[in-house]
């Protein structure tokens, strides 16, 4: 038991790391090597499609062991739960519509939902055939709606079938939208909008000039700022009437100077430490050292 | 000196207040503000500018909707543009949600550039192969997500339409028009004419630079405005061609274009909201500095 929970992880991460390293550095020199390395990401991708799932039912397992145990917050499991439920089944049902919707008839009325999937239309068809590059496809003509023309409804229209859904697919379809544009897109949205009123605040409160560096900082946050909007350019102008020094003092210049050279460079040297920091961890990975991703400690 | 220390104990409300009404005010009494494109989006306006008619570039949409507000103006300008130029975006994602984000983010590119067609022709700002409408599989595709990032890249290095054997609505790409080429040879990620990221975080720009010497593409970012000190490294050392950094850059992308949306619509409430921030900042500086004085004289 200990073999297949501990020694083949370490055996197959020893392998195929080597593996990786190998083809990297050898280059077209070793095809065999390389054949693997070009196989390699196919398998990750499946793999990576599973631990989604695990990812999935380890989250649903511990929630609803929280909920069985009546932990302090499980009426947050709870709405996690059924919010995850609803828009699960919604989605597989949404995405898996042509097993549940009978063939596209002639002379039927069906919903053309748009294809932003944001609205739908009811429709009858009136021909159906394949497009040349044999997708099917159907002619609609646009059901009459009060205040339009009687002209306009006679309009045939030529849409990808994969657009016409029965009447329980469009309102399954419509209900998702409405959770995923109107619940998830906006909540999501407002969350990061929040992050505006907390820097105005934690800013007022916490950033004061205790010292020369702080001093810099300000300052250089001061015209970043202004450099990034429009406003900036305005600034520019109006330094601009100083006299001798008015005209250099372009906020946007001074602004993509410091990001391109002081902050840059200071970046690299970040990314460059972190990087050492990766290959150190990757080779710990590799020879077996760190263990911590097989569980337990380390 | 007592004004300032009763301002240094503003309720954190008044702040709020005053960053919901810097924001709200300039969108109701529509303020606007003239907005110079910066040399990086230029840069990557003017490649775009060059890429001959009908080639193809792939667009990762590697954001959520937490980042669409600053992020999806940009790609929308993007797109808009390459339409206009009668290039065809072979839209992917490394984030869950990316597929969606491209697909909301194709269909109002698509709507602008249907909208401004008859304009932009009459003008002589259409590529002589633009069609009046855009037909989905031969001008554009929207291949959705998949799992990777990196090895995901990897794997288009390797087979491009590999991990693509459909787009994001089932339909098999084996047959689209997007991928057939002149000479008949099977799509590869050499025809791709430049990789564009639309980067929220990790899992973005950093999964194509990371194996940038197997694809050899020109790689170009859109990223939110706290990426950009990270991404401009990128810049410098040559490898991105441009970058929209944040609402901003997708407000000068949209002047470059030509065209009055949501990045420009947006620059005089950020223009503003940026002010009060900075006058709090002084405000609590002058506070403190008030306090330190009253606190010295006391000792004394």
């Amino acid at each position: 038991m200990l073999f297949i929970k501990r020694t083949l992880p370490l055996i197959i991460t020893f392998i195929t790391g080597i593996i990786m390293i190998v083809a990297f550095f050898s280059g077209p020199a070793l095809p065999s090597v390389k054949a693997l390395e070009d196989t390699f990401p196919k398998w990750i991708q499946i793999i990576m499609s599973f631990t989604m799932l695990l990812g999935a039912f380890s989250l649903l397992r511990i929630n609803l062991n929280k909920i069985s145990r009546k932990v302090e917050g499980w009426g947050y499991s709870m709405t996690l739960i059924i919010g995850f439920l609803t828009m699960a089944v919604l989605g597989f049902l949404s995405g898996s519509w042509p097993m549940f919707e009978p063939q596209v008839n002639v002379g039927d009325k069906y919903w053309l939902v748009a294809e932003d999937s944001m609205s739908d239309r009811h429709v009858t068809v009136v021909a159906s055939s394949l497009d040349e590059e044999g997708n099917s496809v159907v002619d609609v003509v646009a059901d009459p709606v009060a205040g339009q023309e009687a002209a306009d409804a006679k309009v045939v229209e030529r849409a990808p079938a994969y657009r016409l859904k029965g009447t329980f697919m469009a309102w399954i379809n419509s209900v998702q939208q409405v959770l995923f544009v109107g619940v998830f897109k906006s909540a999501q949205a407002t969350m990061f909008s929040l992050l505006a009123f907390f820097v105005a605040s934690a800013s007022f409160r916490a950033f004061r000039v205790k010292s020369k560096e702080a001093g810099l900082l300000m300052g250089a946050a001061f015209i970043v700022m202004l450099g990034n909007v429009p406003i900036g350019n305005l600034v520019s102008r109006v330094l601009a009437y100083i006299p001798i020094i008015g005209p250099s003092l372009d906020i946007a210049l001074i602004k993509e100077w410091i990001l391109t050279y002081p902050s840059s460079a200071a970046q690299s040297a970040i990314l460059v430490g972190a990087m050492l920091g990766y290959i150190s961890a990757s080779m710990k990975i590799i020879f077996g050292v760190e263990r911590s991703h097989l569980g337990g400690e380390g | 000196m007592e004004f300032f220390i009763k301002l240094k104990n503003l309720d954190r409300r008044w702040v709020f207040l005053c960053v919901a009404a810097s924001v709200v005010l300039p969108m109701l009494l529509k303020f606007d503000f003239p907005v110079f494109p910066g040399k990086s989006v230029t840069n990557l306006f003017k490649f775009v500018e060059t890429l001959p008619e009908g080639t193809r570039c792939f667009l990762s949409f590697d954001y959520d909707p937490a980042s669409e507000p600053e992020l999806g103006p940009s790609a929308i300008a993007i797109l808009a543009h390459m339409f206009r130029r009668n290039i065809k975006p072979l839209c992917g994602a490394n984030w869950p949600l990316g597929g969606e984000m491209a697909e909301s983010a194709l269909d109002t590119a698509a709507k602008i550039y249907t909208s401004t067609y008859d304009e932009m022709k009459a003008a002589g700002k259409l590529a002589p192969g633009c069609k009046p409408k855009l037909v989905k599989g031969e001008d554009y595709v929207n291949l959705g997500y998949k799992p990777g990032a990196v090895i995901h890249v990897k794997a288009l290095v390797a087979d491009f339409m590999g991990p693509y054997p459909a787009d994001r609505d089932g339909n098999s790409t084996k047959e689209m028009a997007v991928f057939k080429s002149p000479d008949g040879h099977k799509f590869e990620i050499k025809d791709v004419g430049i990789i564009v990221s639309f980067t929220a975080g990790t899992g973005g720009i950093e999964a194509f630079i990371n194996v940038a010497g197997d694809h050899k593409r020109p790689m170009a970012a859109g990223c939110t405005s706290v990426n950009i000190p990270r991404f401009i490294t990128y810049l410098q050392t040559g490898q991105l061609v441009g970058m929209t950094g944040g609402l901003p850059g997708a407000a000068e992308y949209e002047t470059l274009i030509e065209y009055m949306g949501k990045g420009r619509e947006g620059m005089a409430p950020q223009s503003i909201a940026h002010l009060i921030i900075m006058l709090f900042i002084i405000v609590g500086n002058i506070a403190y500095i008030a306090e330190q004085r009253i606190a010295k004289k006391n000792k004394a």
